[in-house]
């Protein structure tokens, strides 16, 4: 039947929630062993990971993988796309240098294990990456995923409750865990409007970059994501008000 | 692994990537004082753009990106009368979110008691046995009475007893999976009694129930226990109340009923995952989602 498995990599928990058989057991074990190459290439955490290095000066662009390379375009490219809301080089990291594209890598990273398993042959799973999730098919057949947002100020409460087919991608980006600011790389200022962000979208990168970028743009971010051709997004401010885009699959309470 | 070498040499001048590195460089030595090591010599090019071409819209062609799947719907629906910022705020969750204000007094009870579940580190709801937290366990389960199995709660008022202080330790790594049987289930056997209960009903349904750890709050040792069916939490129930001063009692009379109520009216919502900021692997030990993978760990055990 199916498979559980939490995996801790990237300074958090990997669930891999598998609601059907897997014909190639030995996928799981490639989309894990992905994740820890992914952190030891893109950590900002580990002083000799490549983007560690390239932050602080000590390899440079001939030096890296194209791997590595296509990733930092990519959020060159979601750069422009948010507006600047999104930049992966201009933001504090841990490794106290101003290169940063985990908002982007850690999403784009589940998206490719997810891809992994489906070339295991996975039909109906679940990645869910310290709160960020790819969804495959379906965990009962015929239903849709059920993804509760949980609440920023209440642990024990769902803000809201989706419904989602696979292939789906749900992100969010808050600061209520790590307690770190999310700052805004246009004014290098902490932002104060929002308490949470979530974006759906087919990719869990691009929808993990849009979140940080709707967090920044806060309230105005719900109309750019309209903009943005299959992506939709929720937020909560801090003042407890929440709006969410045109499209956005969450349930009626009254149809919970 | 192959490097970027091979690309033409006047790379900075037309590849943003190194532009920005230029840049990052540059910044670098004006923060330490030590010189750029970026050896390209392209001033620093304009901020990025603020539109870009389609083809690089998502859903189209962003390298190092998966093929998106099927686009979405066409014909977009004209945007619905979202909430503006100020004040009017639609919420979809079952009660409103603008919480923390001019509530009447049952609220405030409420909250109290929901403070103190953030105050024990994690929740009430799913205080399930963490890594690392059998060395609490260990020191206030001799110490406590014997838990109390509610009345409301008739799925688990058979003698839910606590897992023994000796197998506190094994709990911690066994997902403290203590199965609704009538007697005491020892943690170690938690896989079997899981395939025993659920042999006799259809094999979906796979009913287990957790208990969190003891927790000593402000008010008081305080025990939850969340039963699983299928894969959902189906049931909350507190089995460890405070007891001692007035003022617990106060808080046991008002607040932890409603709190149970509370708690699972949410989570009734029947979720399969939950979707957050990102969590600490320590924190992820308290969270919800934790709960719901040592449901879903204990049901593929029990029906593989």
């Amino acid at each position: 039947m199916g498979i559980s498995h939490v995996e801790h990599v990237m300074g958090m928990a990997v669930s891999f929630d598998l609601r059907s058989p897997l014909p190639e057991p030995g996928a799981l074990q490639d989309a894990i062993e992905w994740l820890h190459h992914v952190d030891r290439t893109f950590s900002t955490y580990m002083a000799g990971s490549e983007i560690t290095r390239l932050g602080r000066g000590e390899i440079t662009l001939q030096d890296l993988t194209h791997e590595t390379a296509d990733v930092l375009r990519t959020c060159i490219e979601l750069n422009a796309i948010t507006d600047g809301t999104f930049d992966a080089f201009a933001v504090p990291a841990p490794n106290g240098t101003s290169l940063d594209p985990s908002g982007y890598v850690k999403g784009w990273a589940v998206e490719r294990a997810a891809a992994i398993l489906q070339r295991g042959a996975a039909t109906n799973f679940c990645i869910n990456a310290g709160g960020d999730i790819a969804l495959r098919g379906s965990p009962r057949p015929g239903q849709p995923w059920r993804v509760g947002i949980r609440h920023p100020y209440q642990p024990d409460q769902q803000a809201a409750v989706l419904e989602l087919n696979g292939p789906c991608a749900v992100a969010t980006s808050a600061t209520y865990e790590r307690g770190a600011h999310i700052v805004d790389p246009r004014t290098a200022q902490a932002t104060t409007t929002i308490a949470s962000a979530t974006v759906t979208g087919p990719d869990l990168g691009i929808a993990d970059a849009y979140a940080t970028a709707v967090f920044v743009m806060g309230p105005d971010g719900l109309e750019w994501i309209e903009q943005q051709p299959g992506y939709e997004a929720y937020l909560i401010t801090n003042d407890d008000t929440t709006m969410w885009s045109s499209g956005f699959p969450h349930v009626p309470s009254t149809a919970r | 692994m192959t490097p970027m070498n091979s690309l033409p040499p006047p790379l900075s001048a037309i590849d943003p990537l190194a532009a920005r590195l230029e840049r990052l460089a540059q910044r670098r030595a004006e923060t330490t004082g030590a010189p750029a090591t970026t050896p390209t010599l392209t001033p620093a090019p304009a901020p990025a753009p603020a539109s870009v071409p389609a083809a690089a819209r998502p859903g189209t062609s962003i390298p190092g990106v998966l093929a998106p799947p099927a686009p979405p719907p066409a014909g977009r629906v004209p945007r619905a009368p979202t909430s503006p910022p100020s004040g009017t705020g639609r919420t979809p969750s079952d009660r409103p979110v603008r919480s923390t204000r001019k509530h009447h007094p049952a609220r405030v009870a409420r909250l109290g008691a929901l403070a103190m579940s953030c105050a024990s580190a994690g929740g009430l709801a799913y205080l399930f046995a963490g890594l690392n937290t059998s060395q609490a366990a260990d020191s206030t389960l001799a110490a406590l009475p014997t838990p109390v199995a509610t009345a409301s709660n008739a799925a688990t008022a058979a003698t839910t007893a606590t897992t023994p202080a000796t197998s506190a330790t094994t709990a911690a790594t066994t997902a403290s999976a203590t199965v609704t049987a009538p007697a005491t289930a020892p943690a170690t056997t938690a896989t079997t009694a899981t395939t025993a209960t659920t042999a006799a009903v259809p094999a979906v349904a796979a009913v287990a129930a957790y208990n969190g750890d003891i927790v000593d709050t402000k008010y008081g040792p305080v025990q939850i226990q969340v039963q699983i069916t299928d894969g959902a939490i189906s049931e909350v129930a507190v089995i460890q109340y405070p007891d001692g001063d007035g003022k617990s009692v106060r808080i046991n009379a008002r607040a932890l009923p409603t709190l149970r109520t509370e708690v699972l009216t949410a989570q009734s919502a029947n979720i399969d995952t939950v979707s957050g900021a990102t969590y600490t692997s320590d924190a992820y030990q308290q969270s919800l989602q934790s709960a719901i993978d040592q449901a879903r760990a204990a049901g593929a055990t029990a029906l593989a």
